[in-house]
């Protein structure tokens, strides 16, 4: 049967397997954020990866399944010859060897945050970065945000004056289902709600006020991965942050900023909402749309791909990721015991 | 005890044993789970987390390799029958492992409707309309039909309702006062057996310790009646009201016919509001109002929440429990005095902003 001109046009692009100007594409790491975020986000923008990397054997049946036309691999060493770029999308404590070995064989790299599960691994990384001919970025999906672009901007059209202080929330009951135990397990996550969630925090941050410092920093782990987490920073300009994580209950999700001239601007840190804002005159109003969590993925894959073509991107870099995980590394090192309020309760009564 | 296996830890009575077990020195803990969401409050503890690479007897034998006891706490709400074959599985591959003592969590549940004053542990010879009290009969009857071919000692705890930090009856009652109107018993209609998680845990301990066998029902030091429970709460949320209601005045509401339907409708707004029917009209006002103030105006018609069937069961009852077999057998006596309870309970839902 003919096909027509249409049909084959459509068929002709989904047979694209290349990401154009980029060649061949591989995700490395099959698991839940590779499978549900990271792909479609790829299909959407006609971009199919040729070369699947994972070596486990569920997830490397589940890869075949969903993109059937892709060189499947166990091992990176097997597949450096099939591919050209590289998204990392293993647990943690593998982005160190994975990252590594890709900038050695000068493959540009997009690794999942966190970086790495350690400072000295997210260093030895921003090295072996230097050494390489490759690029080495880092998925803090937020950044593309359309609101947190804007307050960027706000902030730096100085309309409302300086900011005096930032208080964040982020927190919601924690079900994300991985495919292994790793973001469980402090030895292979590196933490546990601030290195997690945290640090998409604290890199919006970082690219609201500049580098920041830790002041004091509580967590409630005890032996194992930290849920809940509270911290206070400060930039070199003296503006106050404070901020709490949770992965047990319901926050604000939000992030309200003061400013010098005593106004407030309250915003969303997971979608573009705007909650409160000063009266802004109309080149300053915000264009906020809906934007789903594939939506960002997309974003962020177009944005990474104009930093590979040497165009500004808003995909940080891996020395800003370092900043970030300086920060994290910073608030583990002066970690102080948070117990939970009804813990502290000591033969009150009941009114 | 030394090395323990937990099931269902991501859930409230399985976190707290692992919060429980870190405090008492010389315990090891080795979570087995099905899926690594939901653990966030467990692995803040020094814990093992394993999923079997077999839901086998085999497969399930090589995560218990080790342990010497087992709690049980694990429950699928959507998969009944995985429930009844996985007790039967935890079991063979306990006796298979080496373990020394098996503690499930059950629920006093089972026992209800009670055509009985009061409540001891026994066997059931009919089947409950209550799903989920069917399938904790089903599961104690194979865990200690199972036990008792593979001779390994496995004790059921029954208690009635477990409150406490991240307990369903501490969330879903503030839900539901932040609702509305809540419906609960009259106080000459109904007992609310309450028993903290920490009582629950200590008695789950104490059957590893003794190597006890069959069932045993644990509860609270005294009954209290769900009018007060419920005020307690909405004084510490600040919201909605508690209706008591006789159990005749419950069940008119909730009969299946159209008398109940117009009953239902004058008391509680909500039902109007939400009619099918009324879709377009409410559509248009929707639009017209705009989103904002179509929510504000909706969270200002309060709700009538209603129990649902199983709470119809349960609470409408002045059954009491008798736990004199776990104080006897297990050395039990609840240790949480309601008063202190209810203090943890309120910073709880303040801290979670329930």
């Amino acid at each position: 049967m003919a096909r027509s001109p249409r049909l084959a046009l459509v068929v002709s692009w989904r047979m694209t397997i290349d990401a154009p100007g980029m060649g061949r594409l591989a995700i490395v790491g099959f698991g839940r954020v590779a499978l549900d975020a990271h792909v479609p986000a790829l299909l959407a923008c006609g971009v199919t990866p040729s070369v699947i990397v994972e070596p486990g054997t569920a997830q490397r049946a589940a890869a075949q399944a969903q993109l059937p036309r892709a060189a499947v691999f166990g091992r990176l060493e097997d597949a450096l010859d099939a591919l050209d770029v590289a998204i990392v999308a293993a647990p943690p404590h593998l982005h160190e060897v994975l990252c590594r070995t890709l900038l050695e064989a000068n493959k540009p790299v997009l690794v999942e945050k966190p970086l790495a599960q350690s400072l000295a691994a997210a260093e030895r990384l921003l090295r072996a970065c230097d050494a390489s001919a490759a690029s080495l970025h880092v998925a803090y999906q937020r950044r593309q945000l359309a609101v947190n672009q804007w307050v960027t901007e706000l902030i730096a059209s100085g309309e409302l004056g300086t900011v005096t202080s930032i208080d964040v929330e982020d927190g919601g009951v924690d079900a994300w289902e991985t495919t292994t135990s790793s973001r469980l397990i402090s030895s292979e996550s590196g933490g546990g709600v601030l290195r997690d969630v945290g640090v998409h925090v604290l890199d919006i941050l970082t690219s609201w006020v500049g580098e920041l410092e830790a002041l004091t920093y509580v967590d409630d782990a005890r032996g194992g991965v930290e849920a809940e987490a509270e911290f206070t920073l400060q930039n070199r300009d003296g503006v106050n942050v404070t901020g709490r994580l949770s992965r047990l209950r319901g926050l604000r999700n939000t992030a309200i900023l003061r400013f010098a001239r005593g106004q407030e601007l309250e915003v969303g840190l997971h979608a573009n909402t705007l909650i409160s804002t000063p009266a802004l005159p109309r080149r300053h109003r915000p264009r906020l749309y809906e934007q789903q969590f594939e939506d960002l993925f997309s974003r962020q894959f177009r944005e990474w791909r104009r930093a590979l073509a040497g165009a500004p991107s808003t995909v940080p870099g891996v020395g800003m990721a370092v900043a970030t995980e300086r920060l994290v590394d910073a608030c583990y090192g002066m970690r102080a015991q948070l117990r939970a309020p009804w813990e502290q309760l000591d033969g009150a009564a009941w009114r | 005890m030394s090395r323990v296996a937990i099931t269902g830890a991501s859930g409230f009575i399985g976190g707290r044993i692992v919060e429980l077990l870190n405090a008492q020195p010389g315990h090891e803990m080795r979570l087995l789970v099905r899926r690594f969401g939901g653990l966030a409050r467990a692995v803040r503890y020094p814990v093992e987390v394993i999923r079997p690479r077999a839901w086998d007897v085999a497969g399930v034998a090589e995560v218990l390799e080790g342990c010497d006891t087992v709690l049980h706490c694990a429950h699928d709400w959507n998969d009944a029958g995985w429930n009844v074959a996985f007790a039967k599985t935890l079991v063979r591959a306990s006796a298979q492992a080496g373990v020394d003592a098996i503690v499930a969590l059950s629920s006093a549940s089972v026992y209800y409707p009670s055509a009985e004053p009061t409540i001891v542990e026994r066997a059931h010879a009919t089947s409950t309309p209550w799903e989920y009290a069917q399938v904790k009969r089903d599961v104690t009857e194979a865990l200690l039909s199972e036990s008792r071919a593979h001779d390994i000692p496995a004790a059921v705890l029954e208690p009635p309702c477990v409150y406490g930090p991240f307990s369903g009856f501490a969330n879903v009652p503030a839900q539901q006062l932040r609702a509305g109107r809540v419906v609960v018993p009259t106080d000459d209609e109904g007992i609310a057996h309450l028993v903290h998680v920490d009582d629950v845990t200590h008695a789950m301990l104490a059957a590893a310790d003794s190597r006890a066998s069959g069932r045993f029902l644990v509860t609270g030091a005294q009954p209290v009646t769900w009018s007060w429970f419920y005020g307690a709460i909405q004084r510490e949320i600040g919201a909605g009201e508690v209706v008591p209601m006789s159990a005749a005045a419950v069940d008119e509401l909730l009969a299946p016919t159209a008398g109940a339907a117009v009953r239902r409708a004058r008391t509680d707004p909500r039902v109007v509001l939400s009619s099918p029917r009324l879709a377009l009209a409410r559509n248009a006002v929707h639009r017209i109002v705009g989103d904002a103030r179509w929510s504000k105006a909706r969270a200002q018609v309060p709700r009538l929440v209603l129990p649902e069937p199983s709470d119809r069961l349960y609470r409408w009852s002045r059954a009491m429990i008798d736990d004199g077999r776990a104080r006897s057998e297990l050395g039990y006596a609840p240790a949480k005095d309601i008063s202190r309870g209810m203090a943890e309970l309120g910073e709880y839902l303040r801290w979670a902003r329930l």
